[in-house]
C-alpha cells in the first residue's frame, strides 16, 4: 500500500494560539481522506501546510515523497487546492479564470483553452463560460473553483470545506463531483465539519480537535465506536424522565443526556427502535416524542471527548 | 510564441467534442507516472508568468469599464478643472497655468496608480485568490510583479494621454533642441518612481490584510 500524503507531528503556532499540536496523517494513494472537526480545530492550517502555503513550526510532511518545505515547488506541481472560499477572480469570466491558470503553469494558449473548455463542460458551466464570475451562484462558483484546481491535473487534491455554505442541492452535486474524481485516481484530502459528508465521501477519517487527532478509522469503525445514530425520547409525563434514562442507558455505552425533558443517547444497534418501544410499554411509560436520527458531529464529539464542541457550548450558554 | 510546450500538458485526450456530461469526468484524469518534476522556476518562466498575471489585471478593465474612468477620465478632468476653472486665478492665464499644472497632474496620477496596486493586491489577499496563485507552481514574485507591470502599463497610457491632450490645449515642451530625449527621460523617471512607490506599498497591503487563523 502506498501513501500519497504522510505528515508527522505537524505543529503550527500563531502567537499564543496553537493551531496544530502534533498532527500525524497518512493518506493512501487514490483514496478520499476526511479530516473531520469543528471550527478552529486546525483542519485548514493542516491543509495550508500540506499545500505549501504555510510553513510548519515543527514536524514534517511529504506529498508523493516530496517534502512540503524543502521541495515545495515539486509539491505544488502535484497538488491542487480548493479553499473554503471560492478563490477565483470575480471580474473575469469562467473561461478566463481557467485559462489564466493554464497559461501560468506553462500550457500553450490553445492547450489552455482546450483544457478550460473541457473542465467547464465537465462541471456543467459551459453556458456560463463567458460570463463574469460575479454573476455566478454559490454552487457554480464552487464548481469553478474546483475546476480551477484541476487545470494542472493534480495527483493530490485538497478540498477545504468544499460544501460549507452551500444549499443541500449544490452540496449533493459537489459530492457527486468528488466521487467522480476518485474514480479517476486522484488522492483527495477533504476537510469538513459534517459527519454526514465525511461518511458519504471518505474512506478513512481522522477526527481533529484542538490541533490533535483524537480518533481515526473508517466511517463504519468510527460509527461503531461513537454511535451512528442518536435516539431521543420525550416522555409524556416529565416524572418519567429518570425511568426513561435508565431504559435507554441499556442501549448505549455512553451516558444519556437530558435537556429539559428530552433524553438523547447515541446508539449503535439497528433494531433499537422496536426494542426500546417494547421496554417503554412494559414499564407503562407514555412517550410524547421518539426519534432516531443520524448523529451530528457534536454528538460524535460528545462520545469521543465527553464534551461538546465549543460553538455548541457557547450557543448553549447564550440561550 | 512556440507551440512546443506539450510535455507537461499532454494529458488532454484528443476526444474534443465528446465531453458529454456523464463521461466528462474522465477528462480529469491526473498525470500518468511521476514525471521528472522541475526543482525550481526558471527566470524566463517567471517572466512569462508575470506577463500572464499582468494580462489578468488588464483584462479586468474590459469587464469593469468603470475602472477606465479612474485612470483615464479622472486625470483629464483634473487637468481641465485646474487649467480652465482655477488656472486663470492662480497662474494669471489658463495657458500659463497649464504649463505648470500638466507635469503636476502626471505626478499626482502616478501616486493614485500606486494606490491602485495596493488596494488590488489587498483584495486578492482577502478573496483568497492570492492563495490560489501561491498554491500553483509559479515564481513567488510573479503575483506581485504581474500586478505592478499592469499598473505601469496603465500609468504609461495615462501619461501619453495627458501629454497628448495637454498638447492640444497648448502645452509646449520648453527644452528646445533635444526635447524628445528630455521628454522621454521625464516619462522614464515618472514610470520608475511609480514602480518604486508600488513596491513600497506592497508590504502595507500585505500587512493590512489580517490572516484568518
Amino acid at each position: 500500500m502506498t501513501y500519497s500524503i504522510i505528515a508527522e507531528g505537524l505543529v503550527k503556532r500563531y502567537g499564543d494560539t496553537v493551531a496544530l499540536d502534533g498532527i500525524d496523517l497518512a493518506v493512501r494513494t487514490g483514496s478520499v481522506f476526511g479530516l473531520l472537526g469543528p471550527n478552529g480545530a486546525g483542519k485548514t492550517t493542516a491543509v495550508r501546510i500540506l499545500a505549501t502555503l504555510v510553513r510548519p513550526d515543527g514536524g514534517q510532511a511529504t506529498v508523493c515523497g516530496y517534502d512540503v518545505v524543502s521541495q515545495a515547488h515539486q509539491v505544488r506541481q502535484l497538488t491542487g487546492l480548493t479553499g473554503q472560499y471560492a478563490s477565483v477572480d470575480e471580474t473575469l469570466t469562467g473561461t478566463e479564470n481557467l485559462m489564466l491558470i493554464g497559461r501560468l503553469t506553462g500550457q500553450s494558449r490553445s492547450a489552455a483553452r482546450g483544457r478550460a473548455r473541457e473542465l467547464l463542460a465537465a462541471f456543467r458551466l459551459t453556458d456560463a463560460a463567458d460570463r463574469a464570475v460575479k454573476t455566478y451562484s454559490g454552487g457554480m462558483r464552487r464548481r469553478l473553483d474546483l475546476a480551477a484546481s484541476l487545470v494542472t491535473s493534480p495527483r493530490v487534491l485538497y478540498l477545504d470545506e468544499p460544501t460549507t455554505g452551500l444549499d443541500p442541492l449544490s452540496r449533493n452535486e459537489m459530492w457527486d463531483v468528488v466521487r467522480g474524481l476518485t474514480a479517476t485516481g486522484v488522492t483527495v484530502l477533504l476537510t469538513t465539519q459534517y459527519l454526514e459528508e465525511a461518511d458519504q465521501l471518505a474512506e478513512d477519517i481522522a477526527v481533529v480537535d484542538h490541533g490533535t487527532v483524537i480518533a481515526t478509522g473508517t466511517p463504519d469503525e468510527l460509527k461503531a465506536r461513537t454511535g451512528a445514530q442518536t435516539l431521543s425520547v420525550r416522555p409524556a409525563n416529565p416524572a418519567d424522565v429518570p425511568a426513561v434514562v435508565a431504559i435507554v442507558a441499556g442501549f448505549s455505552l455512553t451516558e444519556p443526556e437530558v435537556r429539559n425533558t428530552t433524553v438523547t443517547v447515541p446508539v449503535t444497534q439497528e433494531d433499537v427502535l422496536p426494542r426500546v418501544m417494547r421496554r417503554f410499554e412494559d414499564a407503562g411509560i407514555r412517550v410524547a416524542e421518539l426519534n432516531l436520527r443520524g448523529s451530528s458531529l457534536d454528538e460524535v464529539f460528545l462520545s469521543l471527548t465527553g464534551r461538546r464542541t465549543e460553538t455548541e457550548v457557547l450557543e448553549g450558554s447564550a440561550a | 510564441m512556440t507551440t512546443a510546450s506539450t510535455t507537461m500538458n499532454s494529458t488532454v485526450p484528443d476526444t474534443s467534442g465528446a465531453a458529454s456530461a456523464a463521461g466528462a469526468l474522465s477528462a480529469l484524469k491526473p498525470l500518468g507516472p511521476l514525471g521528472s518534476l522541475s526543482p525550481r522556476v526558471g527566470p524566463l518562466q517567471g517572466l512569462r508568468q508575470t506577463f500572464s498575471l499582468a494580462w489578468r489585471t488588464l483584462v479586468q478593465i474590459k469587464h469593469n469599464p468603470a475602472e477606465l474612468i479612474d485612470f483615464s477620465i479622472q486625470p483629464v478632468m483634473f487637468l481641465l478643472l485646474f487649467t480652465y476653472v482655477f488656472g486663470g486665478a492662480i497662474g494669471g492665464s489658463p495657458h500659463a497655468y497649464l504649463m505648470f499644472a500638466l507635469p503636476g497632474i502626471i505626478v499626482q496620477n502616478s501616486l493614485f496608480t500606486t494606490l491602485n496596486t495596493a488596494t488590488g493586491l489587498s483584495t486578492d489577499l482577502e478573496k483568497g485568490f492570492f492563495d490560489r496563485l501561491r498554491s500553483l507552481a509559479i515564481a513567488r514574485f510573479a503575483p506581485l510583479s504581474g500586478r505592478i507591470l499592469a499598473d505601469i502599463a496603465k500609468q504609461a497610457w495615462a501619461v501619453i494621454m495627458l501629454v497628448g491632450i495637454g498638447y492640444i490645449l497648448g502645452f509646449r515642451v520648453g527644452t528646445a533642441p533635444h526635447w524628445p530625449l528630455g521628454v522621454l527621460a521625464a516619462f522614464g523617471l515618472v514610470l520608475v518612481s511609480t514602480l518604486a512607490l508600488s513596491w513600497a506599498l506592497v508590504p502595507l497591503a500585505v500587512r493590512a490584510f489580517k490572516r484568518r487563523v
